[in-house]
């Protein structure tokens, strides 16, 4: 980037869009440690903040162990809902399985290669689920492992103790490859994976794909990466073209073409920054730092996480959601009393906020789609089965007069024939 | 503080015989955990946020030294949570 001359600011978080008319022009964005400002304008912008973490509890309990980067926290998708543009599938979530305590990536490579999962009563229980065994999809290995546990089948195993030395030997020698701490964490804590069962755990959970890929959670964008905001675009995890980093690094490109396009296409001036909007947001950052009493980002996250996990999880039912939609709610009007200790805290209010809007809009189209579709990325109790006749369709969330509003798409159409700037030529 | 400050779990171990005092930790953090006082040679880098890390290792991956060591907590190695309470609560 700095070699095309790029000014790139580092440690710097982008905390709002400039959006006019439904056009994107630049955004505010924060040092968080010199506690510098920045109001830049732009042709064109480009969401790639990732998915949604931090957003449920897993087995060890701290919030920044969890399998994808805890540091992505659904920054695009709250902005981009609060400049007004449409979000798809989040109401899919996705886990995987870890070993117990330490939610890293991994144990998928470990099961290609050969690995078996065993239940309690050392069941070689996927084939139950999937004729595949354990070389079915992540999503249906770990349903499988969900639906274990809650027969009450736990603990569930990684079993390797089958497999020749030289397999053995690979999976040793390549065992950092996902994780580069997961040797250390298996030598502190005693595992011997060779000779013995390894003890793992569901994930926490996070918004990004449903379990498929290119089904991605996030902003809904046109064939050109462009959201529903005229000059916005988003690519990676935070937007619908999901696929990890190979699909992230394929629509980052089509985003980069597609902003060549929009640039080329852009005359005329770009509208002035509004000072006194801009000095808002930042007095409202300076004023979590004055705040002597109130709510820490850590409580908001811990009850956020909690509300998630009991009810917007893995087994929703509509009381359920509607339940943690009140308390979410209740949560955002505590946000005017939260307080930082220093800018790497107000940082944290940031993502927190984020978090606790990211699990809102989840709650919110969770509660839309009257079916359960791909197991557990979304399993209503009170909706068991997958409704194909009526559920073929994109659950959409935007900013509504009152919070979040829903609406829905047939998948048989583009998703941006849902786009208001699109809406004169449907 | 101090005493909250105290019972936090330090994942991230810096050998201050061997540090360098170079900076590369603080620079390559995706957390903002680590933070070393620049162009000072003689401060070694001070984990400010323990309770906010990936325990990812870049910092023990990129320090030429190999002055660091990531120390994971009791609650990590020696797990007794019952998977099933993560698993939600049903509402009828």
């Amino acid at each position: 980037m700095r070699k095309g001359k790029a000014t790139v600011l580092m440690r710097t978080m982008v905390v709002q869009l400039l959006t006019e008319d439904n056009r994107a022009y630049g955004a505010l964005a924060f040092n968080f440690r010199t506690g510098e400002w920045f109001a830049i304008r732009a042709k064109a912008v480009v969401l790639a903040a990732g998915d949604v973490n931090r957003i449920s509890r897993n087995a060890s309990g701290l919030a920044f162990d969890s399998w994808h980067l805890p540091y992505n926290t659904g920054d695009a998708q709250a902005m981009g809902y609060h400049s007004g543009a449409a979000l798809a599938n989040m109401e899919s979530v996705e886990a995987t399985l870890t070993p117990k305590g330490f939610s890293c990536q991994g144990l998928n490579a470990l099961v290609s290669l050969g690995a078996y999962f065993v239940n309690k009563s050392g069941e070689r229980f996927m084939f139950k689920y999937d004729k595949k065994g354990e070389n079915a999809r992540r999503a249906v290995i770990a349903d499988a492992a969900i639906n274990e546990y809650l027969l009450g089948n736990g603990p569930i195993y990684l079993d390797c103790r089958h497999l020749p030395e030289a397999m053995l030997d690979h999976m040793e020698a390549t065992l950092q490859v996902d994780r580069y701490t997961l040797p250390a964490y298996y030598e502190q804590k005693g595992v011997k994976f060779r000779e013995e069962l390894v003890e793992i755990s569901v994930s926490e959970l996070s918004i990004r794909r449903s379990g498929v890929y290119f089904r991605g959670s996030g902003l809904a964008v046109d064939t050109n990466g462009e959201t529903s905001v005229e000059a916005l675009f988003a690519a990676g995890d935070c937007a619908t073209v999901s696929g990890g980093i190979s699909g992230a690094a394929v629509l980052g490109h089509i985003a980069g073409e597609g902003v060549v396009q929009r640039v080329r296409a852009t005359s005329g001036a770009l509208p002035e920054i509004d000072i006194k909007a801009a000095e808002m947001v930042r007095a409202q950052s300076a004023g979590y730092l004055d705040r002597r009493d109130g709510m820490t980002w850590k409580q908001l996250e811990d009850e956020t996480r909690q509300t998630v996990t009991d009810y917007v999880g893995v087994r929703r039912s509509e009381k359920g959601l509607k339940l943690a939609l009140d308390t979410l709610q209740a949560l955002a009007k505590r946000e005017a009393h939260l307080k930082a200790d220093d800018l790497h805290g107000v940082m944290r209010i940031h993502e927190s906020r984020n978090i606790r809007l990211n699990a809102e809009l989840m709650a919110t189209a969770s509660l839309a789609r009257k079916e359960t579709r791909t197991g557990s990325s979304h399993l209503r109790l009170d909706y068991p089965q997958t409704d194909d006749r009526n559920w073929r369709k994109f659950v959409i969330v935007e900013r509504g007069k009152d919070g979040p509003a829903v609406r829905t798409l047939s998948t048989d159409r583009p998703l941006a024939d849902a786009f208001a700037r699109n809406a004169a030529t449907v | 503080m101090s005493n909250q400050a105290k019972a936090v779990h330090n994942p991230i171990r810096i050998n201050p015989e061997t540090c360098v005092r170079c900076n590369l930790c603080d620079w390559i953090c995706p957390g903002d955990l680590i933070y070393k006082e620049e162009d000072n040679r003689e401060t070694l880098p001070v984990i400010k946020y323990p309770d906010e890390c990936w325990y990812c290792g870049l910092c023990q991956s990129i320090c030429p030294t190999n002055a660091i060591t990531i120390i994971f907590p009791e609650q990590m190695v020696r797990n007794k949570t019952d998977v099933v309470s993560l698993l939600g609560k049903v509402v009828e």
